[in-house]
C-alpha cells in the first residue's frame, strides 16, 4: 500500500533520512524502530505528508505530493508523541475534532460516536473533564480516541484500506494500558487497515507487530517479519549494545534481553 | 477498587448538572444577541442631552405629540448619537473577533492584534492621513472622503502583516515566535515613523491626534460609519469559517494539518481578517484597547473555547462592552466627555494582569 524509493528528507537543510527504500503492506502492523535520532518520527510524518521529500513516495497508487489534506484525513490518522491544547478543551470536544474531520454529515450521533472511542481507550466518564488537565497517559489515550473517530474503520466504504500512523503510541502508559492500546493497533491491522507504529520497547514489538523497519542514521538497517529480523547481530548493529534474543517457551514469541552496552 | 469506583461516582454526580449546563448554552448565544441590542438601546437613551429616544419612535409612528425640543432632539438622536453608538458596536465587535481570531491562530490566549504590531501599522496609516490628509495627501483623501481614513489603516495593518510574514514565514510555514518577536519590531518601526510625522503636526493636528490617540467615538457620522462597516464586514462574515481550523489549530499546526485543514489558507484568511477589521476600528476610534483580550476571555470562561461559539459570542460582547463603555465615557462627567480608550485601558489593565496571574506558572517559559 505504501511504496517508498530512494526516500529522502532534509530537515533545515541536514539530511534526515537518506534514500529509504521500503514497502508496508495493509492489514499488517508494521514497527519502526531504532536509536534516538535515527528518524523514526521523520519517517513517520514524512508518511503523514508533513514534509517535502526527494525520490518516490506514493500511498494508496498515487504520489503523496498530490493528496489534498482534506482528502488525506479521510484516509489516515496520526497520533503525534505528545500533544498540547492551547485552550481548555473538554475531552469530548477534543475527541469531537476527529469526527469532524473524518466523517462528515453523522452529527446526529456525534455523542455516541465519542463516547464509544472514548470507551474503547478506556476514557468513559472523562467526556466532561479538561483535556488539559489529564494525566500525560490520559491525554495520549485520549487523543488516540479523537484519532480512531478520525478513521473509524480500518477500510474505507469504498474498499480502500486506511492509514494509522502512531509515534510512540505507549511511551507514557502503563503496562496494562499498553497492552490495551496495543491490542486495538493490532485490532486495527487484522481488521484490514495499514498501522506504522514508532516503537522503543522490544518486546511488546515481538508481541503485536508483524513487520519491524530497523533504522540507524536515517537509513533502513534491516526489514521485513518479526521474527526474521529480531536476530542478536541485527539488534547490536542497531542499537550498538549487547542483546540476547529468546523465546517464550510455551508461545515460540520472540523476547529481548538487554546484557551489556558493549 | 476504591479509587476507580470513587472515579465512576465523581463522573455519575457530575454528568446531570454537566448537561443542564450544556442544554443552557444553547440559549446563551441568542441571550446574548437581546442583551447586545439592548446596550445599544440604552447607549442611545443616554447623553448629556435629555433627547429622549422614547418620544422621537413615538412621534415618529404617529403616536405621540412632537415636544418643543423635538426638531433639536431629533437631530441630536439621529445624526450623533444612533450613528456613534452604532459605531461603538461595531468598532465592539471587530476588536473583540481580531482579538479572539488571534488568540486561535497564535494559539494564546494572550495574542491580541495589539501585540503582532497590526495595530501599530493600522494607526501609522491613520496618523497619515490625520496629518498629511490637509495638505500632501489633500487630493487623495478627498476623493475617497470617509474612506480616507480606514482604508488608510487597513493598509497599514495589512503592509505590516504582509512584512510580518515575509520574515516570519520559511518554506510556507509560519512560526509563531517570529511572528511575534516581528511584531515588536514592527512595533517600534512604525512608533518611529509615527513619531516622525508627529514632530512636523501642527497645534491643531496634535490636538486632533492626541484625541484620536487616546481612543474616541465622538466624532462619529452616518458616512464615517458606513465607510468602516464596508471594510469590516467581509472580515467579519468570513470569521465562522474559520472556527474549525481555529479549534484543530489549538491542537498544534501538526495535529491541524492531520485533521485535513490547510494551514497557509487559514493562516493568509485569518491574518487578512484581522487587518481589515482592526484597522477599520483603529482608523475610527484610535487607541481603545483590551476588548479584544477581555471579550474572548470571558467567553472561554461561560461557554468553553469552541471557537464556534466562541467567535459570535466575542462579538456580541465586545460590542456591548463598548457601548456601555461610551455610554459611561459620554455620562460621567457630562457635559464633558472622557476618552472612551482611558475607560477601557483601567478596566482591561488589571483585567490583563488578572489573567496573567491565573496564567502564570503555564506562561512561564
Ligand atoms: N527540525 C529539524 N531540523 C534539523 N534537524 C532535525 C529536526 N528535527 C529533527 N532533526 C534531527 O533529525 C534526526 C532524526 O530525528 P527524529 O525525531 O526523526 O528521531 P527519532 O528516531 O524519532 O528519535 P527519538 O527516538 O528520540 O524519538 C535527529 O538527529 C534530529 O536531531
Ligand atoms: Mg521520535
Amino acid at each position: 500500500m505504501i511504496h517508498a524509493r530512494d526516500l529522502t528528507v532534509c530537515l533545515s537543510g541536514r539530511p534526515v533520512l537518506k534514500g529509504l527504500s521500503i514497502g508496508i503492506e495493509a492489514g499488517r502492523l508494521t514497527a519502526i524502530a531504532g536509536p534516538n535520532g535515527s528518524g523514526k518520527s521523520t519517517l513517520l510524518r514524512t508518511l503523514a505528508g508533513e514534509l517535502r521529500y526527494d525520490g518516490e513516495l506514493s500511498i494508496w497508487g498515487t504520489s503523496l505530493r498530490n493528496q489534498s489534506p482534506a482528502v488525506l484525513a479521510l484516509r489516515r490518522g496520526v497520533l503525534p508523541q505528545s500533544s498540547e491544547s492551547a485552550f481548555p478543551f473538554t475531552v469530548a470536544e477534543i475527541v469531537g475534532f476527529g469526527l469532524e474531520a473524518g466523517a462528515r454529515g453523522r452529527r446526529e450521533d456525534a455523542g455516541l460516536h465519542v463516547a464509544r472511542a472514548l470507551d474503547r481507550v478506556g476514557l468513559s466518564g472523562f467526556a466532561h473533564r479538561n483535556y488539559q488537565e489529564l494525566s500525560g497517559g490520559e491525554q495520549q489515550r485520549a487523543q488516540l480516541a479523537r484519532v480512531l473517530c478520525q478513521i473509524p474503520e480500518p477500510v474505507a466504504a469504498d474498499g480502500t484500506p486506511r492509514l494509522l500512523l502512531l509515534d510512540e503510541p505507549v511511551a507514557s502508559l502503563d503496562i496494562r494500558h499498553q497492552l490495551e492500546i496495543m491490542a486495538l493497533a493490532r485490532d486495527f491491522a487484522s481488521k484490514g487497515g495499514a498501522v506504522v507504529a514508532v516503537m522503543h520497547d522490544l518486546n511488546l514489538t515481538a508481541l503485536f507487530a508483524d513487520d519491524l523497519l530497523l533504522m540507524r542514521d536515517g537509513r533502513l538497517v534491516a526489514t521485513g517479519p518479526v521474527r526474521e529480523v529480531m536476530t542478536d547481530p541485527v539488534l547490536e548493529k542497531v542499537y550498538g549494545c549487547r542483546l540476547r534474543v529468546n523465546a517464550v517457551p510455551e508461545r515460540g514469541v520472540p523476547f529481548v534481553l538487554a546484557q551489556s552496552v558493549a | 477498587m476504591t479509587a476507580m469506583d470513587g472515579d465512576l461516582n465523581v463522573g455519575e454526580a457530575r454528568r446531570p448538572a454537566e448537561g443542564d449546563w450544556r442544554g443552557a448554552k444553547r440559549f446563551v448565544l441568542p441571550a446574548l444577541a437581546v442583551f447586545a441590542v439592548a446596550t445599544v438601546l440604552y447607549g442611545a437613551t443616554v447623553g448629556a442631552s435629555d433627547a429622549s429616544l422614547l418620544e422621537l419612535i413615538k412621534v415618529l409612528i404617529g403616536i405621540g405629540e412632537p415636544s418643543a425640543t423635538f426638531a433639536q432632539d431629533r437631530i441630536i438622536l439621529l445624526e450623533l448619537r444612533l450613528p456613534r453608538v452604532l459605531m461603538g458596536f461595531l468598532v465592539g465587535v471587530s476588536l473583540a473577533v481580531s482579538g479572539a481570531v488571534m488568540q486561535g491562530l497564535f494559539r494564546n490566549p494572550l495574542a491580541d492584534p495589539g501585540l503582532t504590531g497590526v495595530s501599530a501599522g493600522a494607526s501609522l496609516g491613520a496618523v497619515l492621513v490625520i496629518i498629511l490628509g490637509d495638505t500632501m495627501l489633500g487630493p487623495v483623501t478627498r476623493a475617497m472622503g470617509p474612506f480616507a481614513l480606514p482604508l488608510a489603516a487597513f493598509g497599514g495593518g495589512l503592509a505590516s502583516t504582509w512584512l510580518l510574514y515575509r520574515i516570519a514565514t520559511q518554506g510556507g510555514r509560519t512560526s509563531v515566535a517570529m511572528l511575534l518577536l516581528s511584531g515588536i519590531a514592527l512595533a517600534a518601526l512604525t512608533g518611529a515613523a509615527t513619531g516622525f510625522l508627529i514632530f512636523f503636526a501642527d497645534d491643531r493636528e496634535l490636538r486632533d491626534l492626541t484625541f484620536w490617540g487616546m481612543g474616541s467615538l465622538a466624532a462619529t457620522s452616518w458616512p464615517k460609519l458606513g465607510a468602516a462597516f464596508l471594510v469590516t464586514m467581509p472580515a467579519l462574515l468570513v470569521a465562522p469559517f474559520l472556527a474549525r481550523g481555529l479549534n484543530a489549530l489549538a491542537l498544534g499546526e501538526a495535529a491541524a494539518f492531520h485533521m485535513g485543514i490547510r494551514l497557509q489558507q487559514l493562516k493568509t484568511v485569518a491574518i487578512a481578517s484581522v487587518a481589515a477589521a482592526t484597522g477599520a476600528s483603529v482608523a475610527l476610534s484610535g487607541g481603545i484597547g483590551f476588548v479584544g483580550i477581555v471579550a474572548p476571555h470571558l467567553v472561554r470562561l461561560a461557554l468553553g473555547p469552541d471557537h464556534r461559539r466562541l467567535l459570535p459570542a466575542s462579538g456580541l460582547v465586545g460590542g456591548a462592552l463598548l457601548v456601555l463603555a461610551d455610554s459611561a465615557a459620554r455620562t460621567v462627567v457630562a457635559p464633558a466627555e472622557l476618552p472612551i480608550g482611558i475607560l477601557t485601558a483601567a478596566a482591561g489593565g488589571p483585567f490583563f494582569f488578572w489573567i496573567l496571574l491565573k496564567n502564570r506558572a503555564r506562561l512561564a517559559v
